[in-house]
């Protein structure tokens, strides 16, 4: 009798979950206002629709670790104070579960999937074909866009032009005349960047030595802090970390040695006032506030948008580098905004290595 | 020592009913995943969400939609195989804790015969799974010989495997085997005609899956009803006696070994020939914990399969619910391990009332 | 030979292997006195966390090394019941442990902003370039050697993780002598976490131990549950650390992650050649008074 009781009390909460679980599912089964299948597949509808994005990302804590990460982050929440829509960010994703995260968003009609992450390149491919009621977006340096799709754009950032500006930067600010780099895992964007950043320093003074070092993941903060240690007894005196949430290593290392550091994507300075001098910012602030409006007026294009310069910029200073360095690095990003100062588009295979 | 006013307390109704929920091991997963549950939503109030739409939203993960389905049975299948490759050894009291390691130098051996060997596409798969099944089994023979001779923990040196498995595929897939286009610290991937094929086929559903129910149930109906099977449970339960009877035990233990390493091996297979078709960063998830966990608390080949399903749902709802609400990632951690701490001291607690019980009719 | 360069290395190695140590020791006392220690990594992430808590909070790093003692005690407390006073399975507990404690630290950090996430002064103390806590992990290693083979206390510890049975029957009380064992050595482990976030790194992230806890364990299985062999093993551990990241310098063939595998290389190695490894008999084993 006491058994049955027990078994009689489990299988009602056992119901009554299956039921909750259930009834909110039927809530998705209400068809969505869609205009007809056109060139792209987000059209604004007769009323201002609130958008639903949906995105995920590999990192823990995308809000506050890892340059790339941060900035992505910010841009998309953005849209949900200045356009009022719903955006939903996952977090700790690893990629073999990115797919049913994509498909999570799509059972719940989001409108627009984005992908943050060179990772998410298989998924996209895979995805945006079979489903052609979303919107998808890659952010990567690689990917591209068949002349028949209807519901995707990528948006390729340039890595070579974004190290040579953070190799304008560093070969300004060494007095040491040698240069840290750490990477997170070797991987291909990696190389783009650090050989952008090796050319520039070239260009600017043959004599700069660039040392570059690999954690072998993106988040062991005790490993990043000793390849920095490593680098600083070498002599490093300023150092470029394109790495994840292991950053932090490399600003608690440099600031106790007195080197500096530049920040990944994002202004970092509030993160370790002590250690970042600059950041070589990408806008993603602007880019998703651009996307937000193209898709407001239905004009966003299946095409590869490439990132370059136009979104990038250096953050602050603020007084870490003397007045003339400041101004002398300000002077040559100016020039190669213009074309006047070039850099060789030399890319360094050995660095994966 | 007076024991009949403990007694007659103890025999009110309501101990009769949490020992026996206790006692069940159905009734101890609904139990911790409850509990879980309420811990959950009050961390997430803490956080500043709202527990009930925490919850709901949990459930809806969980349990709504085909897509909750497939991708919950995407995750139970490694979980089984790597339960059964700790159930089988330990049949022989061998704890075989290794499941990750041998599960990810499988997934490197199948995907190393999928993106070499060339031919019809059945036959390259069955060959990449063999190798699979194979690699793993060569895994385990470290630990399995060092056992044998040397009388070697196998806790110890599986989970050193483990480490030096992870670190050599990360070795492998950022030199030798590097997919030269790819963006990320990724091997090349299987060409589509050599994975798994899909069965229902529009769902991302692999046939592997469904070998492993009949993997499962081929174990059970073993250890069961085989000569061999109960061979294997005397062994077990007293090695002398069982050598005394004639048994061969140190034949016993290789063979379990081997077969849960196998199991192991295949989980790997399947997850590279059918889900992620490359080695890539990040592509083994913690299948081989989890696989431990539920193999001592499954208690038999069948018992395994509702207790993988219950963690796989919960983990599915809960990595939902985070993109839905917004709470931290972290909380999906904590939905992986609180389960299983409860349910283990649950569990212990039932076995420790149930003994008490017993001490005091005895002592009556 | 360049002694700057060598002297550079063993600071990184001695940094290294100070939570490795800590660690260690924390596994030592509890495996001899029975209980398997699986926990050990769960419990120097949490220790990690509750010493900079503590430091920021007191705002002096000697109060956040008390306060995350105490909570490391706790924590001893709690695994005692779970693994000791319940006959449960201790290998499971201590992997749900784990798991469960690398989510209840990254949400305390989600929790506590920006204030907890900002790094923690370095500690003043030096003592020829090692920090304090390089200095008391050495003495640590006497202490507990002294404490388990001269002292009658640590008979009774060791005998009970030998033979409970027959410690109970010359009248100690196992589940005390554990429970007490579990506790300090959840100290030694907090200790252990609190040099990682405290003196090496100084600030604290997502699962910042990354599974320095298994090493240390390791290092227990290669010194034979002898915490001076223990300590041997735990600095050459941390050698291996400091030297695989250097390695990319030195070679570039080798990959990094194969410096990386040489803790646990080394064990099986010394598993393969030393034969039985003998450790306390009754290790995980419950022990339930009959």
């Amino acid at each position: 009798m006491k058994k049955t009781l027990s078994l009689v009390i489990v299988i009602t909460v056992l119901l009554s979950i299956v039921l909750t679980g259930c009834s909110s599912s039927t809530e998705q089964e209400a068809p969505d206002a869609k205009g007809p299948g056109g060139t792209s597949a987000v059209t604004s509808s007769e009323e201002t629709k609130a958008l639903k994005i949906g995105s995920m990302f590999n990192n823990p804590d995308p809000a506050n670790q890892g340059g790339w990460d941060i900035s992505q982050y910010k841009g998309m929440k953005a849209l949900e104070d200045d356009y009022g829509w719903t955006v939903s960010i996952a977090e700790a994703i690893a990629y073999p579960q990115v797919e049913e995260m994509v498909v999570s968003y799509i059972d719940k009609d989001y409108d627009i999937v984005v992908f943050p992450d060179n990772g998410m390149i298989e998924t996209w491919q895979d995805m945006y074909p079979k489903y052609s009621d979303t919107y998808f977006i890659m952010i990567s340096s690689t990917a591209t866009v068949p002349d028949n799709a209807t519901n995707t754009t990528v948006y390729q950032a340039d890595q070579f032009t974004y190290g040579s500006i953070a190799g304008i930067v560093m070969a300004n600010m060494t007095e040491s005349k040698k240069v840290g780099l750490i990477g997170g895992s070797p991987i291909g964007s990696v190389k783009y960047q650090f050989s952008g950043i090796i050319e520039a320093c070239k260009a600017i003074d043959p004599e700069i030595e660039v040392s570059i070092y690999f954690a072998g993941d993106w988040s062991d903060t005790a490993r990043h802090m000793e390849l920095t240690n490593i680098m600083i007894e070498d002599g490093v005196d300023t150092f470029f970390a394109m790495t994840g949430a292991g950053d932090k290593g490399v600003y608690e290392a440099a600031a106790a040695a007195g080197a500096k550091v530049i920040g990944y994507a994002t202004d970092m300075y509030e993160y370790a006032p002590n250690a970042i001098a600059t950041s070589v910012l990408f806008d993603f602030a602007s880019l998703y506030a651009q996307i937000g409006q193209d898709v407001m007026a239905g004009t966003i294009e299946q095409k590869v948008y490439p990132l370059g310069i136009d979104y990038m910029k250096l953050a602050d200073f603020r007084g870490s580098v003397d007045a003339d360095v400041e101004a002398a690095i300000n002077d040559y990003v100016e020039k190669f905004r213009t074309g006047d100062f070039k850099v060789d588009y030399v890319i360094h295979e050995d660095i994966l290595n | 020592m007076k024991t009949i006013p403990k007694a007659s307390r103890n025999n009110s109704f309501h101990y009769e009913v949490f020992t026996s929920v206790l006692n069940s091991h159905f009734g101890v997963s609904v139990l911790a995943i409850i509990l879980s549950v309420v811990l959950l939503a009050a961390l997430a109030a803490l956080y500043g969400a709202s527990p009930i739409e925490v919850i709901l939203v949990l459930c809806e993960g969980a349990l709504s939609g085909k897509r909750a389905i497939v991708y919950t049975l995407l995750q139970m299948a490694p979980i089984v195989l790597c339960a059964l490759a700790v159930y089988i050894p330990a049949r022989a009291r061998f704890f075989n804790v290794g499941g990750q390691g041998q599960l990810e130098i499988a997934g490197l051996a199948a995907m190393i015969v999928g993106t070499n060997v060339t031919g019809h596409p059945a036959l390259v798969i069955i060959l990449a799974m063999l190798a699979a099944v194979v690699a793993g089994m060569l895994t385990i023979a470290i630990p399995l010989v060092l056992k044998m001779k040397r009388g070697a923990s196998e806790i110890t040196t599986t989970i050193m495997m483990n480490f030096v498995c992870t670190y050599f595929v990360y070795a492998l897939i950022t030199g030798p085997l590097k997919d030269p286009g790819a963006f990320y610290a990724a091997s090349k991937g299987v060409p589509k005609e050599y994975l798994l094929p899909n069965f229902p086929v529009n769902s991302q559903l692999n046939i592997g899956v469904y070998f492993v129910f009949v993997i499962a149930i081929i174990v059970a109906l073993f250890m069961k009803y085989t000569v061999s099977g109960m061979k294997l449970k005397a062994a077990g339960m007293n090695m002398d006696a069982a050598k005394a009877a004639g048994i061969s035990v140190n034949r016993l233990i290789v063979l379990a070994t081997l077969a849960g390493a196998a199991c192991a091996g295949f989980a790997g297979g399947m997850e590279v020939l059918g889900v992620t078709e490359r080695i890539a960063e990040g592509w083994a998830l913690a299948w081989g914990t989890t696989g431990i966990a539920v193999a001592h608390l499954g208690g038999s080949p069948l018992g395994i399969l509702p207790l993988a399903f219950i963690l796989a749902v919960v983990e599915t709802g809960a990595r939902y619910m985070q993109a839905m609400t917004g709470v931290p990632s972290a909380l999906v951690n904590v939905m992986q391990g609180l389960p299983v701490v409860i349910y283990v001291c649950l569990l212990s607690l039932g076995h420790l009332l149930k003994m008490k019980k017993i001490d005091m009719k005895v002592g009556e | 030979m360049d002694w700057i360069y060598i002297g550079n290395f063993i600071q990184a190695s001695v940094r290294a292997a100070t939570p490795l140590v800590f660690g260690s020791l924390g596994v030592v006392i509890a495996e001899r006195s029975g209980t398997r220690h699986i926990s050990n990594e769960g419990t120097m992430l949490l220790a990690a966390l509750t010493g900079v808590i503590g430091t920021k909070y007191f705002g002096n790093m000697a109060f956040g090394v008390l306060f995350s003692l105490v909570i490391g005690a706790v924590c001893g407390l709690i695994l005692a019941i779970m693994m000791i006073w319940l006959p449960s399975n201790q290998t499971i507990v201590g992997i749900g442990f784990n798991m469960t404690m690398v989510g209840v630290t990254s949400y305390i950090l989600r929790l506590g902003g920006d204030m907890l996430r900002s790094p923690v002064p370095a500690p003043a103390v030096k003592v020829l370039r090692f920090s304090l806590f390089d200095v008391f992990a050495i003495a640590s290693a006497l202490l507990v050697w002294f404490f388990l083979f001269r002292t009658g206390p640590g008979l009774k510890l060791r005998s009970v993780g030998e033979n409970a049975m027959a410690a109970d029957a010359a009248g100690i009380n196992v589940i005390k002598t554990r429970t007490i064992a579990m506790v300090i050595a959840c100290m030694f482990s907090s200790l252990g976490g609190m040099a990682l976030s405290l003196s090496w790194v100084h600030v604290f992230t997502d699962n910042l131990t990354m599974g320095r806890g298994f090493i240390a364990m390791a290092a227990v299985y290669f010194g034979k549950w002898n915490p001076l062999l223990t300590t041997l093993a735990a600095f050459m551990f941390g050698g291996a650390e400091a030297l695989a990241l250097r390695s990319q310098a030195l070679s570039a063939t080798i990959s990094s992650y194969y410096f990386l595998m040489i803790p646990y290389v080394l064990t099986l190695i010394v598993v393969a050649i030393s034969g039985r490894m003998k450790g306390p008999q009754d290790t995980g084993k419950s022990y339930i008074r009959q």
